[in-house]
């Protein structure tokens, strides 16, 4: 297996001496190009099970289990599991082009390759154009197409999305859900895309891990086959991808 | 435009012509001997005078080489042990107690000390400075570097960043507010300098004020006030204000608020 969650447990200390259980015993296996979703109610420990991955402290080490990647168990943060971050995390000094370049930098890639490799992901992810800009002078849709320009160029093993949509308008969120499919398609990377959207988890995703409410753990993993390249204009009225939603929105106890 | 540029920059000098005419006016009235009220065109007639004679450039060239000095010893010092206290909780807990009394003790104070260790002049003056600027720069580089959203470092992290990238990365977060400590430093620094040289120097636009009034020459303290304060706005106004401003502009500081 890829991609292997063994018995996640995570607490944290809130006020005093009172722990939350953020997970329990969360297993979890994910395949080599499976775009898969996590959704669930806040609180219910899908941005932990992000940060446990990506190996970044406090939620890296978890109290306990283990995180196995290809045969071996990650030890701390490394470029082999990249990440983009709801409040996009662009370096605000560099412009689009060194943000993207950053990665490849630390990597020893050579100037000129970095180039190349920095230009194909601007065209890819329609930034072309806004290079020299600072991140402050882009809206938020166009930071995050920058966020994933730059996890993507250093060409992680896994892509991992914290709720990278939440902070942009509705129209520009379709936008970037189409866009974000249309590029998974081609770079086929392993991706855990994390939201609370249950519509936006089914339209990008292979599999959906509905949650359950604290202790975080796996209610339902639910397979989603609509076939591919997905538009919002067909989704919308899918009756399979309506189903799905239905059933989905049960599962985690958000419908009304 | 153009024109409103123009207005902008006469409303810079307006204001002090009514102060002019009537500080000129009391002076002609003769009721004052001169040495205690130098008229406008006296003091006019004392800066080309010593600006020709090139003396006040000389005590200006030795002021500005003191104040570089001190804020470049002041100032290196306080960004490395900023960001030393910055990053490390430890060294934070041991330096705490000892700049919070340090800060609390004007520059000024030292001016004893500075002298015995190393005699008039310069390098006394230097120290004085270096006291004066280490702190702001010291304290506004820590805030700086504890402001740094964690989510950056995060970002630098799953980018393959090693311990010293990601520290690099959270001391070019807090430039900004170095760059405004720094600023700030160099205003105390400069008040410090000019009290120095009235005590502990024989050059300098301090010295020259403070040995003018010796001589009762009040128009060359009026020219030496006067090129203190406009040399200050000046360097303030061109180097340090438009620096500050890029950098926070640049940072986002200003720009994030429109998303």
């Amino acid at each position: 297996m890829f991609l292997q969650l063994r018995g996640l447990t995570k607490t944290f200390a809130m006020q005093g001496a009172t722990r939350v259980s953020a997970l329990e015993d969360l297993h979890l296996a994910i395949e080599r190009s499976e775009f898969v979703s996590i959704v669930g109610a806040s609180g219910c420990g899908k941005t932990t099970i992000l940060n446990v991955i990506a190996g970044l402290p406090p939620y890296f080490p978890p109290d306990r289990g283990e995180v196995w990647l290809e045969g071996s168990a990650i030890t701390g943060p490394g470029a082999e599991r990249g990440m983009v971050f709801q409040e996009y995390a662009l370096f605000p000094w560099r412009t689009v082009e060194q943000n993207i370049e950053y990665g490849l930098r630390l990597k020893g890639v050579p100037p000129g390759e970095r180039r190349e490799i920095c230009r194909y992901y601007i065209g890819l992810m329609g930034l072309t154009g806004f290079e020299h800009v600072h991140p402050h002078q882009l809206s938020g849709g166009m930071k995050q197409r920058a966020a994933i320009a730059r996890a993507l160029a250093v060409r992680p093993k896994v892509l991992l999305m914290d709720e990278p949509f939440a902070a942009v308008d509705a129209q520009t969120r379709m936008t970037l859900q189409e866009h974000l499919g249309q590029v998974w398609e081609e770079e086929r990377n392993t991706v855990i895309f994390v939201t609370h959207h249950v519509a936006e988890a089914i339209f990008l995703s292979d599999r959906v891990i509905a949650m359950t409410r604290r202790p975080g753990r796996i209610r339902a993993d639910v397979p989603v086959r609509l076939k591919r390249p997905r538009v919002w204009s067909e989704i919308n009225t899918n009756s399979e991808f309506l189903e799905l939603q239905e059933t989905i929105l049960r599962l985690i106890g958000e419908t009304r | 435009m153009r024109a409103s540029a123009w207005q902008e920059a006469a409303w810079k000098i307006i204001p002090f012509l009514p102060i002019l005419a009537l500080w000129q006016g009391v002076a002609s009235l003769g009721l004052y001997p001169r040495y205690l009220l130098p008229d406008p065109l006296g003091v006019l007639w004392a800066f080309i005078e010593h600006g020709q004679s090139g003396a006040l450039w000389v005590h200006m060239r030795e002021s500005l080489v003191r104040l570089l000095l001190g804020v470049l010893i002041g100032g290196s010092t306080g960004i490395v042990l900023g960001v030393a206290m910055g990053i490390s909780r430890p060294v934070a807990r041991f330096f705490t107690p000892i700049i919070t009394l340090g800060q609390a003790i004007p520059g000024l104070a030292w001016i004893p000390l500075a002298i015995l260790w190393f005699g008039l002049g310069t390098g006394a003056i230097v120290f004085i400075i270096f006291a004066s600027v280490l702190f702001p720069v010291l304290f506004n580089t820590i805030s700086g570097i504890q402001t740094v959203p964690q989510v950056l470092l995060n970002a630098a992290l799953t980018l393959g960043a090693t311990r010293l990238q990601v520290i690099r990365e959270v001391v070019l977060g807090a430039l900004p507010s170095v760059i405004m400590g720094l600023r700030i430093g160099i205003g105390y620094g400069w008040r410090a300098l000019v009290g120095g040289e009235m005590i502990a120097a024989a050059s300098g636009l301090g010295f020259l004020i403070f040995n003018a009034r010796q001589f009762l020459e009040s128009e060359v303290v009026v020219v030496g006030m006067l090129t203190i304060g406009v040399s200050f706005l000046i360097l303030d106004s061109v180097l340090l204000r438009p620096f500050e401003q890029k950098t926070i502009e640049r940072w986002g500081v200003v720009g994030s608020k429109t998303v």
